[in-house]
């Protein structure tokens, strides 16, 4: 319910809704208010990421493994432990990176590049075939199309079943491109279209209910943290 | 009759700034009604809540919080009740994320449910705080067989090994659950790949409504539930409200904000309605002609 | 011969990677050099990996203030709304890398409750970034009121789609179908949202899901084996 207007004496509130409208005014059309407020924040998260993978990555990772008795510097109560020399190559790996600034070095750049693509193919390659490959065809086919449980046939998880097993095979058969969608097989590819087109449609509703979300909680803080009007 | 299709088929060129304008107004009127539907949960957020009753006591449960300010008003109210189960229940949290903006999510969380709401819980007993490493899949990738091997003082800067909450964890697999409440990657995709499957530990999640229809291929093979935007976080604030009357605030966050989230769908639906009437108007005019 | 080097490092790196997923934990230091190997890979190159995130954060962010530094040096067009930027990420960076305000020193942690970099998060970014994203509201009724217009079957289906999920989310939806009886509460619109995310949405998923993966796995053969431009393969640079 409403409540009486009581307006915020806290500054910060003030700052936040001031950011908070002077982004909203956009939606009148564009103007230099906007234009301040999209700059800030560009700045500010930039600055903010990198201070936040320095502080939480790199100091543990490479400098107090490098250097021990730095940990004291944060946690004076630290016991140094020996120095571990492998964070000499992320190091290493990280500077080379960082040559991608200087023109006639950059070229050196491809190498912690090489190191990043090779990991996330690694890595990727066998976590992708399992789970989104292998447990994706049992996950369609593992419990069959005649589950039953305490000797009843569950007809309507096997209708389930079967839509899903339908619509999984027409819609891969849609995405194959190397074949022409023609005949049988392009009605297959057609129902795979449906699917997709259902897929789609939810996905959208979905995406609405996120966005109305982030409206609200928003308004909400307007509406009460700064103004007061929401008990 | 003509006046009303002479109506519908200039609402057709009608400049979006009123569309603006008039959602922005149902949001605020229904936000200062205090508008609010009791929801209930449904049968893939119900799993989590059972998932997290059925552990044994002491079972530690690491949480996720892998999103920024931007996806907070739909996963904070996830986050906070889900806090809020394993304060009660009794499981030790280990608060963890995979976003740069992770550690101000977690200060949020503990300052407003473990701090304020349970006074008598303890951090490092009752709780822990990671918090974020760079690497998205390869932080996740890395605790898998050892937490120490990325963490080895906590958040406040106490040791892991001095921190009870922790004590049976030696790696991901001895987790009771992994929850991740993801925005995007990396998220609850990751914490699938890399742990779940991995070490068949059991995970669940929440997402906000544009990722949410991509998990449910993994429900419920890979996920134990899901809770899918504001709508599953008020799904679930419903299961604990049935589970524990007499601990939970009589309208909890999620569920108030279920107010404006329906009035904002009726505004949406009803444009779509009538612009299709518009349509249908002026094709019939044309047709006529 | 640089490219040559470049390939290589992709290559060996991730054949490693792919073996270590295959091999056995080494239980002791008497076990195979190979296996110990690849427990080596397997357990540092997540951690090399996330430094570079690191770094690579550092060379983006210093990317951007070159460009905006030389809009203002050269006073190009909108050069004071560079210098806003460059002011806000150089008080950030000092703030937060000097970790002013919190416990004194350099100590605790960066993020504490009272440091100015909260301060700075609670008060700028965080109100700044949810709003950002807020605005899409907006865009998204505007997009609904103009796009999904009845045209043809799909785009029906697409819409009567989003109709049910819609509407299946609250309790208007719910009220619309309640009179349905028992046989055919299955209709109801709360109860068919969930159904037309589990199943038909399911089925879309994961068709789209097994193409993605079947898509990193070529991607990944042809980048370990070079026949990927760019990445130092033939023809890369």
């Amino acid at each position: 319910m409403i409540a009486a207007v009581h307006l915020s004496t806290d500054l910060t509130v003030w700052v936040s809704a001031l950011l908070t409208l002077m982004v909203f005014s956009f939606l009148y059309r564009d103007n230099p208010f906007y234009k301040v407020a999209e700059h800030i924040f560009v700045g500010v998260s930039a600055a903010y990421w990198m201070v936040i993978g320095f502080w939480t990555t790199l100091w543990p990772q490479v400098i107090v493994k490098l250097l021990p008795a730095a940990s004291r510097v944060t946690s004076p109560e630290a016991t140094p432990g020996p120095a571990d020399l492998t964070a000499l190559a992320p190091l290493a790996l990280g500077l080379l990176m960082l040559c991608r600034l200087v023109p006639s070095w950059s070229w050196l750049g491809r190498w912690p590049t090489a190191f990043v693509i090779g990991t996330t193919a690694g890595y990727g390659l066998v976590r992708y075939i399992r789970s989104d490959f292998v447990y994706q065809i049992r996950a369609t086919v593992g419990r069959g199309l005649l589950p039953m449980a305490d000797g009843r046939w569950l007809w309507q998880e096997s209708l389930a079943a079967l839509v899903i097993l339908i619509g999984t095979l027409s819609g891969i058969v849609y995405f194959i491109n190397t074949r022409e969608h023609r005949g049988g097989y392009g009605r297959i590819a057609h129902l795979g279209l449906l699917f997709m087109l259902v897929t789609f449609g939810a996905s959208f509703g979905s995406a609405v209910m996120a966005r109305i979300a982030l409206l609200i909680g928003r308004f909400q803080e307007l509406l009460g943290d700064w103004l007061g009007l929401l008990s | 009759m003509n006046r009303i299709a002479d109506i519908l088929v200039r609402f057709e060129s009608l400049d979006r700034r009123w569309i603006y304008l008039v959602m922005a107004l149902a949001v605020t009127g229904a936000l200062l009604s205090g508008l609010y539907f009791p929801d209930r949960p449904s049968d893939v957020v119900r799993p989590v809540y059972e998932h997290i009753e059925a552990l044994p006591s002491g079972a530690p449960i690491l949480l996720s919080l892998d999103y920024s300010p931007s996806s907070a008003p739909e996963l904070e109210p996830m986050a906070e009740a889900l806090t809020r189960h394993a304060l009660l229940k009794g499981q030790p949290l280990c608060f963890i994320s995979l976003w740069p903006t992770g550690n101000n999510m977690i200060a949020r969380v503990v300052s407003r449910i473990c701090t304020e709401e349970f006074p008598d819980a303890v951090e490092g007993r009752d709780w822990v705080r990671l918090g974020f490493q760079a690497g998205g899949e390869m932080l996740v990738n890395s605790l898998r067989d050892s937490l120490s091997a990325r963490y080895e003082l906590d958040m406040g800067g106490t040791p892991l090994s001095d921190l009870p909450a922790l004590a049976s964890v030696q790696g991901l697999g001895d987790f009771g659950l992994i929850l991740s409440l993801s925005a995007g990657q990396p998220g609850l995709k990751e914490w699938i790949l890399y742990a779940g499957d991995v070490l068949d530990v059991p995970v669940a999640g929440g997402c906000t409504g544009v990722g949410a229809p991509q998990f449910f291929p993994y429900y419920p093979l890979q996920l134990v539930g899901l809770l899918g935007a504001l709508k599953g976080a008020a799904e679930y604030e419903a299961a604990l409200a049935e589970g524990y009357p007499d601990d939970m605030p009589p309208v909890m966050r999620a569920t108030r904000g279920m107010g404006p989230q329906a009035v904002a769908h009726a505004v949406i639906v009803a444009f779509i309605l009538l612009g299709n009437l518009a349509i249908l108007v002026a094709r019939r005019r044309e047709v006529g002609r | 011969m640089r490219r040559r080097i470049t390939q290589i490092i992709l290559s060996t790196v991730a054949l490693l990677l792919i073996a270590s997923a295959f091999a056995t934990r080494p239980s002791g230091d008497d076990a195979p050099v190979l296996t110990r190997l690849l427990a080596f890979c397997d357990q540092h190159f997540s951690v090399w990996f996330s430094v570079l995130a690191v770094f690579a954060f550092t060379l983006g962010g210093v990317n951007l203030m070159k460009t905006h530094w030389r809009k203002v040096r050269d006073r190009a067009a909108d050069w004071r709304y560079s210098l806003i930027t460059l002011v806000s990420f150089v008080t950030v960076l000092v703030v937060g890398l000097a970790k002013f305000g919190g416990p004194p020193g350099l100590q605790g942690d960066v993020t504490a409750p009272d440091g100015w970099l909260t301060g700075i998060f609670e008060t700028v970014l965080s109100p700044l970034h949810a709003t950002l994203y807020a605005l899409l509201a907006f865009y998204i009724s505007s997009a609904s009121f103009r796009a999904f217009r009845i045209r043809s079957t799909a785009s029906t289906i697409l819409l009567a789609s989003a109709l049910i999920v819609l509407l299946g989310r609250i309790p208007f939806g719910a009220t619309m179908t309640a009179w349905l009886p028992a046989p055919l509460t299955f209709l109801r619109m709360e109860d068919l949202s969930l159904w037309i995310l589990k199943v038909p949405n399911t089925a879309g998923q994961r068709a789209i899901m097994i193409g993605i993966a079947l898509g990193v796995v070529a991607m990944a053969m042809r980048l370990i084996m070079g026949a990927e431009k760019g990445q130092g393969g033939r023809s890369g640079e």
